[in-house]
Parts: C-alpha cells; structure tokens; sequence
C-alpha cells in the first residue's frame, strides 16, 4: 500500500527536481516555490534531507566550505525521482477532480 | 549577545549533537544551513529560537543514533514485540480491571486509573496497525506520560491505580514501541497480524485465565474458567468467531496462519489445563501462551523485509 508523503518531504523534493542544491538552497528554494509562505525550520529540512539520504532518494553530489561552513550538494536519485513523480501525478489528478467538480457548479452572486 | 556568549550558545548547540553527527560533519552542514539564514536575514547570532531548533535536532539525532546500533530487523522484531506485547498486556488488564493487588473477588472493573492507560494502549497499537506512524507516535508518547504521571501521582490524590511493577512494563514498553517507523514500512497485513492477534491473545489471558480467578461468583464466571455459564460461553464462541473473521479479512491469507497462532494459543492452553486450570495452573497457562505468542509474533516480523514501497515520512 502506497502511503501519504509528507509535505516537507515532498517540497524538499521539489526544491531539487531541477538541479542539485545545498542545505540552504533548499530552504530558499521552498521558500520560493510556495511564495513565501512556508519557512523550513533547520531541524525539519535537515531531518528531511537525512531520511531521504538514508532512505536512497538523495545522494550527496559534491561538498565545499563557503566561509569556513561545511556545504554539501544533494541531488536526485531515480528512485527519488520516481516518487516525486508519482506523487505530482496523484495531486495533479486530485486537482483535476476537484475543478471538475468545481465546474459543475457556476459560482453565484 | 557578546562573542564570548556567541561561542557558548554555539558549543552547547554542537554538544547536543552525537559523536557521529560531529565527526562525519553532519552537524557542522545543520549549523551552517542555520548560520547561512542568519546571515541573509542580516543576524549576528542564531537566535533563540533556531538555538532551540538546532537543539531539538540534535537531541533527536542522539536518540536516533542509539537506535542505529541495531540492524532494522531487530528494531523492527523489538517494536513489534513490545506494541503486540504492550497492546496485548493492556487488553488483558482491561479485561481484569487490574486495580491494586488487593482487588477483592467482584470488585467493580475499571474502578482504576489503568482503564485510562490500556484505552490509550489499544488505541495507540490501533493507530499504528493502520498505518500512521506520527499519530501513533503521539499517542505512545501521551501514554508513556499518562502512565508516567500514574505511577507517579495517582496515589497522592487518592486514585486507585495499578500496581507499580506493571505500569513500568506498560512504560518500558510504550518507549520501545515509539520507534514505530520500521513497522510503519511492513506491510498493512502484518501489522494487523501482530496488533489484531495480540489484543485477541490479550483477551484470552485475560478472560479465561485470570478473570477465572478475579470474579469467581460472579454470572459469568464460576471459579473455573472451563465452568462458564451459558450466558458466558455464548458470548465468548461470538467474540471469537467474530474476532477471528475480522482478523481473517485484515491480515490476509500469508499472515493468517501466524495470527491464528498468536490469537488461538491462549484459548487452546487454557483447554489443555482443562477443568485445574486454578491457581497453579493459570499462571502455567498465562506463561504458555505469552511464550507461543512471543515465538507467533517473531515469525511473522521476520517473514518478510520492509515494505520498500513505503513512502519515507
């Protein structure tokens, strides 16, 4: 039985389905996508990224110390790809539905 | 906040952390992420509150490391073993309605703060066979404090409680089955095989072995568990063929032998100590049929690996 991925999961994810990225860059990136509206803190970011790399969704690309702060690149693996894939695909047929149903009923004044 | 308070906060944040999070840089890359975002929102120093943040992580990175002493099919058997066995337990005492050891023949049942902890305890297994590993986590982490605050306080204000020895097997257990993660990734049928079987086990230790003892002349019991009343013996054939349906149809045919092992070997024991099954004897038949459902509840938790197809949380 599949079950439901978690929000962090799924935007950490997101934020590195274009390229490979840092810790920081991730957090930003989320930031980014969602508009400004959700933050990761710290702890849920690098708990994220930490299960994921365990779990063989993430590998480590590359690692670099940008003043004297230990930076290490994560990027997709095809495993990690396929779910989000997945995962996109089944929110994209929920919002299909719902507008779906949206549209059968016009919005009244 | 001053340089020299700078460098403390920062030690101490970096102490939270395991020895193996501080060697292999991991802790290093979390409080670079943190000082990264201070930096860009123009702070020289973390804050209290990501202090707190990184704290948190770390902590939970420590207990998380001193589980990974463990290879994942031991964890995976030990919070098997202690939610079947915790749920199990729970049942049992539910039944019994184990208020202090000097509970008289007939004394009313759920007259004690336990009812409070077993109800806890089933839902909390029940939550977990489904599937939810976070909210199973929050309902073992309250029980564990429910039962915490029990063994602490209940006797100060006045309430009856279990006996002390008891409630640290509950607590004991409600701890190790907090790392419900690796059961969250076997599969649905093997957890209700493992959850479903135990509370039915639990049932039967209960009912037929000690509550044989406890309600002696009372309409259902007759100080003999095999001496039921009719009233009784039609009610427990209708659980049983109820709860072994219903087991049936959440575990599966794979894991239904197994089940059957774990939920049948309490009733089977009792009917082999036949009509002596007092005293003596039920503490044999309790010991017998914890002993076959520890061996049942092994093998189904080593018959398969995890589910890979579980989505990491």
């Amino acid at each position: 039985m599949r079950t439901e991925m978690r929000e962090p999961t799924f935007l950490v994810l997101a934020a590195l389905a274009d390229q490979p990225r840092h810790g920081y860059g991730v957090q930003q990136e989320v930031t980014q996508m969602s508009g400004g509206t959700i933050r990761l803190k710290t702890s849920t970011l690098y708990a994220a990224l930490d299960r994921l790399r365990d779990d063989g969704w993430l590998r480590e690309v590359r690692q670099e110390f940008v003043d004297g702060r230990l930076r290490r690149y994560y990027d997709l693996t095809n495993a990690g790809r396929s779910a989000l894939t997945a995962e996109v695909e089944q929110l994209d047929r929920r919002a299909n539905e719902a507008r779906r149903r949206l549209s059968h009923r016009p919005v009244t004044a | 906040m001053t340089g020299s308070e700078d460098q403390r906060s920062a030690r101490l944040i970096y102490a939270c952390f395991p020895r193996s999070w501080r060697t292999d840089g991991r802790a290093d890359e979390a409080l670079g992420i943190a000082w990264d975002g201070a930096d860009d929102a123009g702070r020289e120093d973390l804050g209290a509150k990501q202090a707190l943040d990184l704290s948190w992580l770390g902590l939970r990175a420590r207990v998380g490391a001193a589980a990974q002493f463990l290879p994942l099919a031991t964890r995976r058997l030990v919070v098997g073993l202690a939610l079947g066995g915790g749920v199990g337990l729970a049942v049992c005492l539910l039944f019994i309605a184990a208020v202090p050891p000097t509970t008289s023949p007939g004394a009313a049942p759920l007259a004690s703060a336990g009812t409070a902890l077993y109800l806890a305890w089933i839902l909390s297994s029940l939550v977990a066979a489904a599937g939810s590993e976070a909210l199973a986590r929050l309902c073992l982490a309250g029980t564990a404090v429910l039962t915490a605050a029990t063994a602490l306080f209940a006797e100060s204000a006045g309430i009856r409680r279990p006996a002390l020895f008891l409630l640290a097997i509950l607590f004991a257990l409600s701890v190790l089955a907090l790392g419900v993660r690796p059961l969250a990734r076997q599969r649905a049928q093997e957890r209700w095989a493992i959850v479903g079987s135990a509370i039915i086990a639990g049932f039967g230790i209960g009912a037929l072995g000690r509550g044989a003892t406890y309600f002696p002349s009372t309409s259902l019991y007759y100080g003999n568990a095999l001496m039921l009343s009719t009233l009784a013996k039609v009610t427990l054939l209708a659980f049983a063929v109820a709860a072994l349906l219903a087991l049936g149809s959440l575990t599966g045919r794979r894991y239904y032998l197994p089940a059957l092992v774990i939920s049948a070997g309490p009733w089977a024991v009792l009917a082999a100590c036949g009509s002596t099954a007092q005293g003596r004897a039920v503490y044999i038949h309790i010991a017998t049929a914890t002993v076959s459902w520890f061996f049942a509840t092994t093998m189904v938790l080593t018959m398969n690996r995890p589910n890979k197809a579980a989505v990491p949380a």
